[in-house]
């Protein structure tokens, strides 16, 4: 902004533009929120896809160090974060739209594209299960399960459900592994699997841990182990969950950087596929997040070069399950130490009426505590303090919930199929409390933001016009307002307000455009277009919608976006 | 020559401008096109993963430099904090690094770990600090039955070393057989006078005479005993258990080694009006104790709902050259009520305690006493002695995590010489509260902050892992 400084009659500007711009550059000093500010974006697509698949030296072996771990993130963490009063940073792991590209740790699967119910039901396996013979080669200490080997050489886990609980762990890891896959995750082969004794073969060098040591597991320990379980028509059920891919190297951190790894550009605690998963672990109830259940998998390339890729495995203790396991009404409401509670708890005295209280199983074979009228999306906590859940912000959870929106009741359906619940009622049950949950995650993320998405350039040049989608109204979640409006003003790319507004409204199914969209500003025509919505008395921050035209095609189209919190 | 070699310069210092210009366009172009996406979108590369936003021009931050403020404030704190911690941390990073929980298990526990080692520790008002470790065998006899070797040691505290066995239960006849035996040195028991009165120092230097229950002192006294015999359990239903003992027990009475700041006992009460203070005791009790306990968990606390009662009756006479003879009996009946989904409960307990006899047949230290960390709370140890005493208790334990509780409470209650003299008033009451630390067996252990109107402050802070409801004595 210039002034010149002779007479003031001759002066570049008027008084009043004058003190428009002061109050409009103070106004922005803060971060205001109705200026597009000094963002720009490059001109060129937005990425879906980055590069940290680069060949790197082979990485050490980390341990999980659970005592430690648990040390460190339910006690000393939580107080030092709190302490340490951490600047709130934006994600950094996204695109120019806000997304999270492909990576290592996330492939857009639902969130960008439609998955059959077939791909649901099947997720990411290739095959039905292990193919038998298969061979016992070790098993595991607390008698859930033992280790094999299958027809075709494949290693595999199998695990048990609780004695006194059939299904209540296959069931729920099968279904959080279908869903989390569905949303984006690299996740294990799991099924859930019938197998009959004579299917299995001892290896003669099977062992079994024990406190400081390792045993042999003989035929009678293996025949004890199944003794325990009641099999139907012969044949036991188990989680059979194949191994990853490559080697493994260890879990990954809950912040900062894997030092051993070139491609880990991106402190963990600020990438969004992480902090996102507070709304998918939330939906599921998943809280089992100890270090041995993110993996690291060393793919090698050759000449001993590779890549890690990064995993979630284990399941089986969500929808409720670990409430049951445990015996903790409280899990997925409060940390294993949870300072916060207790610190509510001592000062009232107990009295006041936790989250929990009166959650209790249905009755239901398989289905552990879990429903949805005691469901809170903002009230999750993992068992254990998750460091990108304390840094996560409402764009993190309205990024994640916008890909849980994206599963229809059908997929759902599916992936509850897969678990093969011999109850329909327990299907039914639990395919309507996942719905429902759903719809709560929605109804209260979207709302947290400018819910608008989808946008897209349409029309001929020239005459273009910007399309969106009111993600509440979409998918019928803005029940008790009257109708939204929604405000479109045009900046240029230099900052300069442009003379044109539009305020329309959206269609049954929330998309809406606003037509003969201004120049912009430069030779790419660089042009922003804000657009808040407005529902009722409310009006949430707006959108800035970053547009330019592509170079050669000349071709205006959406380049970045700006969220406002 | 001259005419057309000038016309050339200019020409070819125009195709010099006209290719510096293309080149300059084409250098422009091709920079533009870098910054922008390939017109081949195949031979884009993908940028790294912190490189993907997009973003040409950041957004200029607000005024957020402000965050230096509480930052500077809790500095202090958060590294005081993190210098407390970091023993623990290295302790618990060794206990990972050689798997000594492991090696633990291995040296002190059987595989099955029904045998076990443990420490334990007390800290006590009036009593101080004492130590120890705890044997623990639940599979004796292969029948579940119970081995409990109990050691601790204390500069105000003594020496205390007990054995506590029982069979388990003998096939299906409910009748389990066990005994106890206890060696106490105490080197300053606690004796305040016999009755209810108010503590009054202002008269020390006579010998006072105990029976007339007029005046209160705080004393000490030395007090060695050995006590032991045979339990027989015998269950007459679920939950119903019948309890028959014969105890023998052998006293002796001196100066106290360590005074702490109280009198002698014998420095300020005449002691041979103190039955067995001067010769000792040596007497045997038979008794017979009925016990239910039906208490049920419904949430994460110890106990939420049902009784836990006992009714007991026994005779002690003396053994030869010991004047003892006298009847005992009472009752100790807590009520667990659950006010709120098993996380909330007040416990109400009401205990009696009398003693039939003639005082001179009834040694000073069996008369019944109230006063300590388990039996109206908020006053010294053995406080208020009688031939009758009586106390209630109200407390409410709630869940503050699921192993933490905490826990309020009043205590109620006095003594009485004679039924004829048992009058509703002059009560004395106490106070406090606490945490306790649970695991899913019950109590791990507790501190306790207790205080009366009588004035005072008693802590206890109690780590042995026997269920401390009641009065362990």
């Amino acid at each position: 902004m210039s002034i010149s400084t002779s007479h003031p009659r001759t002066s570049s500007v008027t008084r009043g533009e004058f003190a428009r711009r002061v109050v409009v550059g103070l106004a922005c000093v803060g971060g205001c929120s109705h200026t597009p500010g000094t963002l720009r974006f490059h001109n060129e697509d937005p990425h879906w896809v980055v590069d940290d698949r680069s060949p790197i030296a082979e990485p050490i072996e980390r341990g999980a160090w659970n005592k430690l771990y648990f040390f460190e993130y339910d006690v000393s963490r939580p107080i030092d974060w709190t302490l340490a009063v951490p600047e709130r940073r934006p994600a950094r792991n996204v695109n120019a739209l806000g997304e999270v590209p492909d990576s290592s740790w996330f492939t857009n699967r639902i969130g960008v594209r439609d998955l059959t119910v077939d791909e649901m039901l099947r997720g990411p396996n290739r095959t039905d299960g292990p193919v038998a013979p298969m061979r016992v080669t070790k098993a595991q200490a607390d008698g859930g399960g033992f280790f094999i080997e299958d027809k075709g050489g494949a290693t595999w886990i199998l695990k048990f459900d609780p004695e006194h609980d059939p299904e209540l762990g296959s069931a729920a890891d099968v279904v959080a592994q279908r869903l989390l896959w569905a949303v984006g995750y690299h996740v294990p082969e799991d099924s859930v699997v019938y197998f009959a004794r004579d299917e299995l073969v001892l290896d003669p060098g099977a062992t079994v841990p024990v406190k400081g040591g390792k045993v042999p597991f003989g035929e009678a320990e293996l025949d004890a182990m199944l003794a325990a379980r009641v099999p139907e028509h012969g044949r036991y059920r188990a989680l059979a969950s194949k191994f990853l891919v490559g080697e493994p190297k260890g879990p990954y951190t809950t912040e900062g950087l894997r030092k051993d790894d070139p491609n880990d550009r991106v402190p963990h605690e600020y990438r969004r596929d992480l902090r996102g998963q507070y709304v998918f672990f939330g939906w599921l109830a998943h809280t089992d997040l100890h270090a041995g259940n993110r993996l690291d998998m060393w793919i090698e390339h050759g000449d001993g070069r590779g890549h890690l890729e990064h995993n979630l495995i284990d399941f089986d203790r969500a929808l409720g399950a670990m409430a049951v396991v445990i015996d903790s009404p409280w899990d997925a409401y409060r940390h294993r130490v949870d300072y916060k509670y207790m610190l509510a708890s001592t000062l009232t005295l107990g009295l006041w009426k936790r989250p929990w209280e009166g959650l209790e199983r249905p009755g239901l074979r398989g289905i552990g505590r879990f429903d949805s009228r005691h469901f809170e999306p903002d009230g999750y906590a993992p068992r254990d303090y998750f460091m990108p859940f304390l840094y996560k912000d409402r764009l993190d959870c309205f990024w994640a919930a916008k890909i849980l929106m994206r599963l229809r009741p059908e997929h759902i359906r599916a992936a509850v199929a897969a678990a093969k619940l011999s109850d329909p009622r327990s299907a039914e049950y639990l395919s309507r409390v996942l719905i429902e949950r759903q719809r709560e995650i929605g109804r209260h993320w979207l709302a947290k933001v400018d819910p608008l998405d989808r946008f897209e350039v349409r029309g001929p040049a020239g005459d273009e016009m910007l399309c969106a989608t009111d993600l509440l109204v979409h998918h019928r979640l803005d029940r008790g307002f009257a109708g939204a409006t929604y405000v479109a003003v045009a900046f240029a790319g230099d900052g300069r307000r442009l003379p044109w507004r539009r305020t329309v409204r959206a269609d049954a199914n929330g998309a809406f455009c606003v037509d003969a969209l201004p120049r912009g500003s430069g030779g790419d025509g660089y042009v922003i277009v804000s657009v808040a919505t407005r529902r009722g008395k409310k009006q949430l921050p707006p959108v800035f919608v970053h547009m330019a035209r592509k170079r050669g095609t000349g071709a205006l189209r959406v380049i970045g976006l700006d969220r406002r919190l | 020559m001259n005419a057309v070699h000038s016309q050339a310069a200019p020409d070819r210092s125009r195709a010099r401008l006209g290719v510096l210009l293309a080149f300059v366009l084409a250098t422009c172009v091709a920079r533009e096109s870098r910054a922008d996406e390939p017109a081949d979108p195949q031979s884009r590369r993908a940028p790294k993963a912190d490189q993907a936003d997009g973003i040409a021009t950041p957004q200029r931050k607000g005024a957020r430099q402000l965050i230096w403020i509480p930052r500077a404030i809790l500095y202090i704190p958060r590294r005081t904090i993190e210098l407390a911690l970091t023993p623990v941390r290295l302790a618990v990073w060794a206990l990972e690094r050689w798997q000594l929980e492991t090696l633990y298990y291995r040296v002190f526990f059987f595989e099955k770990r029904t045998f076990g080692l443990y420490p334990s520790a007390r800290l006590t008002s009036g009593f101080g600090v004492s130590i120890g470790m705890r044997m623990v065998h639940r599979d004796l006899f292969r029948n579940r039955g119970n081995l409990d070797v109990n050691g601790m040691t204390g500069v105000n505290y003594g020496d205390r070393l007990s054995v506590d066995f029982h069979s388990g239960w003998l096939g299906r006849s409910g009748v389990r057989v066990g005994g106890t035996v206890e060696y106490r040195l105490v080197p300053g028991d606690r004796f305040f006078g016999i009755g209810n009165a108010d503590i009054d120092s202002a008269g020390v230097g006579d010998s006072i005479d105990a029976l007339q229950r007029t005046d209160a002192v705080s004393t000490r006294f030395l007090h060695r005993y050995l006590r032991g015999g045979p339990i027989v359990t015998i269950r007459l239903a679920p939950a119903f258990d019948l309890d028959l003992a014969t105890i023998f027990a052998r006293r002796e009475f001196g100066p106290p080694e360590k005074p702490r700041g109280d009198f002698a006992t014998d420095d300020v009460f005449d002691t041979r009006r103190l039955v067995g203070y001067e010769t000792g005791v040596d007497n045997v009790h038979m008794g017979a104790r009925a016990v239910v306990d039906n208490r049920r968990t419904r949430g994460r606390a110890v106990a939420s709902t049902g009784w836990n009662a006992a009714v007991y009756a026994g005779y002690t006479i003396g053994l030869p050259g010991d004047p003892s003879r006298y009847a005992r009996a009472g009752f100790d009946v807590q009520r667990f009520i659950d006010l709120w989904g098993g996380t909330r409960v007040l416990m109400l307990r009401a205990v009696a305690d009398t003693v039939v006899g003639p005082m001179s047949r009834i040694p000073f230290v069996d008369l019944p006493t109230i006063g300590g960390p388990y039996s109206l709370r908020g006053h010294a140890r053995d406080r208020f002695r009688d031939r009758i005493a009586a106390y209630g208790t109200a407390e409410y334990i709630y869940e503050i995590d699921h192993r933490f509780a905490g826990f309020l409470f009043l205590d109620t209650g006095r003594v009485w010489s004679a039924l004829n003299e048992l009058v509703l008033a002059n009560f004395r009451l106490g106070y406090g509260g606490g945490v306790q630390l649970r695991s899913k067996r019950g109590y791990i252990g507790r501190v306790q902050f207790a205080s009366s109107i009588e004035g005072g402050f008693h802590v206890d802070l109690n780590f042995s892992p026997p269920d401390i409801l009641r009065d362990p004595r």
